[in-house]
């Protein structure tokens, strides 16, 4: 048979199940219709009518309510008379807009019954209340209601009741015909997409079963060429898509046999091959074009490299030398400091001692201040009794004062004595000279008398002028013994001062002692470091030796390195570049 | 004739010996209120009242300072009309006498009206020396009331 192309299946298949399913929506919207209107009428009408039917009655009996309540009480209040008059216009309302909505001819008679019931009414309660609204007919009034209202209100409510359920009877029937459309659309429903499934299921049958066989076909070609088998038989005339498909195939085909002879060449060392790509897109063609590229280039730097890395392990080779100088130097300059250090650590030492000899001085000047501190103790004392001896000297001066005043008494008396002497011979003198020759002799001791009297005042006046200097002596004595003792007070203060910074300088000498300790254990520690040091230098030695042999090893190694790379220029120089 | 040396301020003058009863030392003199310039007061002398007369405040106007060498010298006095009586002299440094002859002193002529008592000078060993006349030291009104109520006559 003639093969159809796969898009043709497709269309078709598509096609067909597109009308399929056009048919089963008609049919559903057919059935949905139906029920719409069934709905529709539902709700325009039998409901309505139902609902103000209802309403009807209620008003009604409203109505009746009220005139009985009139009746019955004393007296109408105006809000009962209010009410009255909205329930009768509401009523009225309502009737009209039932009797508007009426359909059928039942319907109609059965709205004149409760017409002509209503005008019966209408008459007998206006009645009623005409007698009820004067007190003096009430009596007539309920006798009124009783024999023609409440006959009347049951005609009412017998043809209200007679409405209510014509059209409770109506809104029924609307609503069983809206199920009854609903459970038929489901049959419907279910039959027709039973039938567009299975045709559907049959379709697809005979699309898969078309391209399957083609695909399996294409699939053995394809894993023969994935398996790297390039010797695909030539497909023979093949129409559609597969016809394009498999002369694809051929071109791949031909493609990787040119690529494959391509890298035939290239790893015989042939770099001049050339890789023509088929289209900018051509992955593989851009990629083998790229790779001889790269590889000559490659192999041209790997050439020159390969002179380069000579050149540079000879230079390795001789810095591997002089690396192994430098090393033995540094042995030898590790040994020096090794000496160094052991030098410091002596020196170390030394400083130890002599921290020990800065204390044991700092000790005897702290003893030596003691001893200074008691001394000045002692010298306290003695100016403490220097200060008494000049008390002392001071009483001996006042005495000594108090002797002078005497000596000035007996001064006194003396002169007085003198005085009455030189008076005496005066008057002595006097007497002579009145007594004439007789007194002559007398006068002469007069005279004498009184000559000695004068020697006496002027010997007086000599002893006078000497105490008065031993007087200004004595007080000079006395400023002068002040101001020693004010000497001595000072200095017995300064004494005191003296003796505080001797206990001063007592407290930082021994302060200074554990401060010597400390440098003492740094000195130590410094001692020590330099040991380690020297342990850490010679150490240090023995890496510098373990350096020279590791840089002869390395020095064979450069040589060997340089062995691999004449080999690896003689294997480059198989590629022929371009 | 013996002389009793004294002095006024820093000036000598002389006393005669004849004239003097006795030199006593500075005894206790009980002023007078209201007395006449140069009058000191008044003192006892054996159970007689004294009348003594300061010879500093007498010629200088301030009264003789209180030391041992200024004494009362105890005089005989005749006044004008012949009454006698005793007064005492305050006069400083009384210490010495003086032997002198009356020709040895001289009027140096030059009279003086308000101190009468002031005679002839002569030289001694420490300069001039001046003669006082006991007689004519007090102005007359004052020797007749000191000497009318004790006077003998």
């Amino acid at each position: 048979m003639k093969e159809l192309t796969i898009l043709q299946r497709i269309v078709g298949v598509f096609a067909f199940i597109l009308l399929l399913m056009s048919a089963n929506q008609a049919v559903t919207y057919e059935r949905l219709m139906g029920m719409d209107r069934e709905a529709g009428k539902l709700e325009s009408n039998s409901l309505p009518a139902l609902y103000e039917s209802a309403e009807l009655a209620s008003a009604w009996e409203t109505r009746y309510t009220l005139t009985e309540r009139m009746v019955f009480e004393i007296g109408g209040s105006d809000r009962a008379g209010a009410q009255y008059a909205a329930t009768i216009a509401g009523e009225n309302r309502i009737a009209a807009r039932y009797g508007e909505q009426l359909g059928g001819d039942e319907a109609r008679a059965r709205f004149a019954t409760f017409s002509a019931a209503r005008d019966e009414y209408d008459a007998a309660e206006t009645n009623v209340r005409r007698l009820s609204a004067s007190p003096n007919t009430k009596g007539a009034a309920a006798a009124a209601l009783r024999d023609t209202l409440d006959p009347a209100f049951a005609k009412v409510r017998a043809s209200l009741q007679s409405l209510l359920d014509s059209d409770r009877a109506a809104a029924i029937a609307s609503a069983s015909a809206v199920r009854q459309g609903i459970s038929s659309a489901t049959i419907v429903i279910g039959a027709v997409f039973a039938v567009v499934f299975l045709l559907t299921l049959f379709c697809g049958y005979f699309v898969q079963r078309g391209v399957t066989a083609i695909l399996h076909r294409v699939a053995a070609i394809a894993n023969q060429i994935a398996g790297g088998d390039l010797n695909v038989e030539r497909s023979e005339h093949a129409s559609g898509e597969i016809g394009d498909l498999l002369a694809a195939f051929d071109r791949m085909v031909d493609s990787l046999r040119n690529l494959a002879n391509s890298a035939e060449l290239i790893a015989a060392g042939d770099l001049t091959v050339a890789i023509v790509p088929q289209s900018a897109n051509d992955v593989m063609g851009n990629a083998f074009a790229r790779m001889v590229n790269s590889l000559s280039k490659l192999v041209g730097e790997v050439q020159k490299s390969g002179i380069a890395l000579n050149s540079s392990l000879t230079e390795i080779a001789a810095t591997s030398k002089q690396q192994q100088a430098t090393a033995t130097g540094t042995a030898a300059t590790a040994t020096q400091i090794g000496a160094t250090s052991n030098e410091i650590s002596a020196t170390s030492r030394a400083l130890v001692k002599t921290m020990g000899e800065v204390s044991l001085v700092a000790e005897e000047t702290a003893t030596l201040a003691a001893s200074g501190q008691a001394r000045l103790v002692h010298m306290d004392e003695t100016m403490f009794s220097v200060m008494e001896a000049g008390a002392s000297i001071n009483a001996k001066l006042t005495i000594l004062s108090e002797k002078a005043a005497n000596i000035n008494q007996v001064v006194t008396t003396i002169t007085k004595v003198a005085d009455q002497t030189n008076l005496l011979s005066l008057n002595a003198a006097i007497e002579a000279e009145k007594a004439g020759d007789a007194g002559r002799g007398f006068s002469v001791v007069a005279i004498e008398i009184r000559r000695l009297a004068d020697q006496t005042a002027v010997a007086t006046y000599d002893i006078e002028q000497m105490v008065k200097e031993i007087l200004s002596a004595i007080s000079a004595g006395v400023m002068g013994m002040d101001k020693f003792s004010e000497a001595v007070r000072a200095g017995k203060q300064e004494v005191e001062i003296i003796g505080v910074q001797l206990s001063q300088i007592i407290e930082r000498v021994r302060a200074l002692a554990p401060r010597v300790e400390f440098v003492n254990e740094g000195m130590q520690t410094q001692a020590s470091g330099a040991e380690q040091i020297t342990q850490s230098l010679s150490h240090l030695t023995e890496a510098a030796q373990q350096m020279v042999e590791s840089l002869q090893l390395s020095t064979q190694a450069v040589d060997e390195l340089n062995h691999v790379s004449t080999g690896l220029r003689g294997g480059v120089s198989i590629f022929r570049n371009a | 004739m013996l002389f009793l040396l004294l002095e006024i301020g820093s000036d000598r003058y002389a006393l005669e010996a004849d004239r003097i009863v006795e030199v006593l030392p500075l005894v206790a003199i009980k002023s007078i209120p209201r007395a006449v310039r140069g009058v000191a007061g008044a003192f006892d002398y054996h159970g007689v009242a004294v009348p003594a007369i300061d010879l500093s405040e007498l010629a200088l106007g301030r009264a003789a300072p209180s030391r041992l060498s200024t004494r009362v010298i105890v005089t005989d006095f005749t006044d004008a009309h012949g009454g006698t009586g005793l007064l005492g002299l305050i006069a400083e440094r009384a210490t010495e006498t003086v032997r002198l002859e009356a020709a040895e002193f001289s009027e140096f002529g030059l009279s003086n009206g308000s101190a009468p008592y002031l005679g002839p000078v002569t030289r001694g060993p420490r300069g001039l020396i001046q003669r006082i006349d006991v007689d004519r030291l007090l102005p007359r009104a004052v020797r007749d009331l000191l000497l009318a109520p004790g006077g003998p006559g």
